[in-house]
């Protein structure tokens, strides 16, 4: 009798270790993306285009802006080894603290995230936030799985606006949101800036998340279990003797600008 | 514990063996609604056995090996359908812990499978073939002697 709960025990335990070590090891490829770096990137143009031409997203017409931004992204870029793609940020006017990735390297942010971001690593942070998921392909994937690649790639303007209209309203699963946070850290790392700013700016946003203001910020909105978000940004791991340095962003400047434009 | 004597494979009848065979090759003929619907399976092997228990008891030794190992086969397969349905309706991601189970989940349906060829092969000879745990569990319920077994059944009048 005694051999039969013995085997019954190894039966469980071979099954649970299985289980766990499949788990833990095996790593699946997410689902490639069978469309072009070139078609993905002329999609995201016409979204991008779409959204500024609505009224919630006026998009800000600043050279100095569209300078610093532009070099903003090339710094980003150049501290990785092979981005799939060129980043453009584009700020657009709006009371709502929002910023969310389009596809092919387009990113949008709003003056308000901007006024939201107490220092210049709060503000990369969100960016690089943002190019995690541009990277991982996930605002694309999603767009195919729910769309159809036929819609997506559609020229009609009628299409490209309800599309981009989904676009702002759906937000990335837990999976997705982990690996762009993931993703932020590492790359923040990489440009020698403090990789827990992330943590700071959620904290702040969980004390602050009071009414609608933030409802959209496709950073948060989806997954309102930031504790443990925070926590695993906080336990980012870092190399011994970490000293983190000044963001190249002039802070001031750009939050100079920001502040005098006619909305503000 | 006392055990009642196995029968040897000349003692069976040909009908034994095909019963006790068709415990495990009626999974097979399930298959198809099984696959999408675990459960089905489950319920045949139960329907089976207790259609066939009073066959002899290599038949109902067999009937309950079955049985007994199609249980966690089953839940297990279940579980993953549920699961899946679960993510694809709320667009929760699969994550590697859903592909584990699922992954151990095919392995142990994978071994039932072989594990039941042989056992249908081996009923339809008239032998035995013992499962990992369920085996020697369906032995000790039904070779296993009680202490009713044996004991002539004595009419009682109702108590007036």
């Amino acid at each position: 009798m005694r051999r039969i709960f013995v085997e019954l025990i190894v039966l469980i335990g071979i099954g649970g270790l299985l289980w766990a070590a499949i788990a833990f090891f095996i790593r699946l490829p997410e689902r490639p993306v069978l469309l072009s770096v070139e078609k993905e990137e002329s999609i995201g143009k016409a979204y991008k285009d779409m959204i500024l031409t609505m009224m919630t997203f006026k998009e800000v017409e600043d050279e100095r802006v569209d300078s610093l931004l532009a070099a903003t992204a090339d710094s980003l870029a150049s501290f990785q080894e092979n981005p799939r793609f060129r980043y453009s940020i584009s700020l657009a006017e709006s009371e709502l603290v929002n910023a969310f990735a389009l596809p092919g390297g387009y990113m949008i942010v709003t003056t308000a995230l901007v006024e939201f971001c107490e220092t210049p690593e709060e503000f990369i942070a969100v960016l690089s936030h943002e190019i995690g998921h541009i990277e991982k392909r996930h605002v694309i994937s999603r767009l195919i799985r729910e769309m159809g690649l036929n819609l997506i790639t559609s020229n009609d303007p009628y299409v490209t606006g309800e599309i981009a209209r989904i676009l702002l309203s759906s937000g990335s699963n837990r999976k997705q949101e982990d690996e762009a946070d993931r993703f932020a850290g590492e790359l923040l790392l990489r440009a020698g800036l403090e990789p827990r700013s992330l943590a700071t700016l959620f904290r702040r946003l969980k004390e602050e998340n009071k009414g609608e203001m933030y409802e959209h910020f496709e950073i948060v909105s989806s997954h309102p279990n930031l504790e443990k978000r925070i926590r695993t940004v906080l336990s980012f791991p870092l190399p011994e003797g970490f000293q983190s340095r000044e963001s190249w962003l002039d802070w001031e400047e750009f939050t100079g600008i920001v502040k005098i434009t006619p909305e503000n | 514990m006392e055990f009642h004597p196995l029968p040897q494979p000349h003692e069976l009848s040909d009908r034994e063996k095909e019963d006790a065979s068709g415990a495990y090759l009626m999974m097979f003929a399930t298959t198809a609604i099984g696959l999408p619907l675990p459960v089905v399976n489950m319920i045949a092997s139960i329907v089976y056995y207790f259609v066939n228990r009073s066959k002899g008891l290599f038949v109902r030794f067999h009937a309950l090996q079955s049985m007994y190992s199609q249980f966690p086969v089953s839940i297990l397969n279940s579980v993953v359908v549920i699961w899946a349905i679960v993510n694809l309706v709320k667009d929760r991601p699969f994550t590697n812990t859903f592909w584990g189970f699922l992954i151990t989940a095919g392995v142990f349906s994978l071994l039932y499978f072989v594990f039941s060829i042989i056992g249908a092969v081996r009923a339809h000879r008239g032998r035995f073939y013992y499962f990992v745990f369920f085996g020697r569990l369906a032995y000790v319920q039904v070779y296993g002697k009680r202490e009713e077994d044996g004991q002539s059944q004595v009419n009682h009048p109702p108590s007036l």
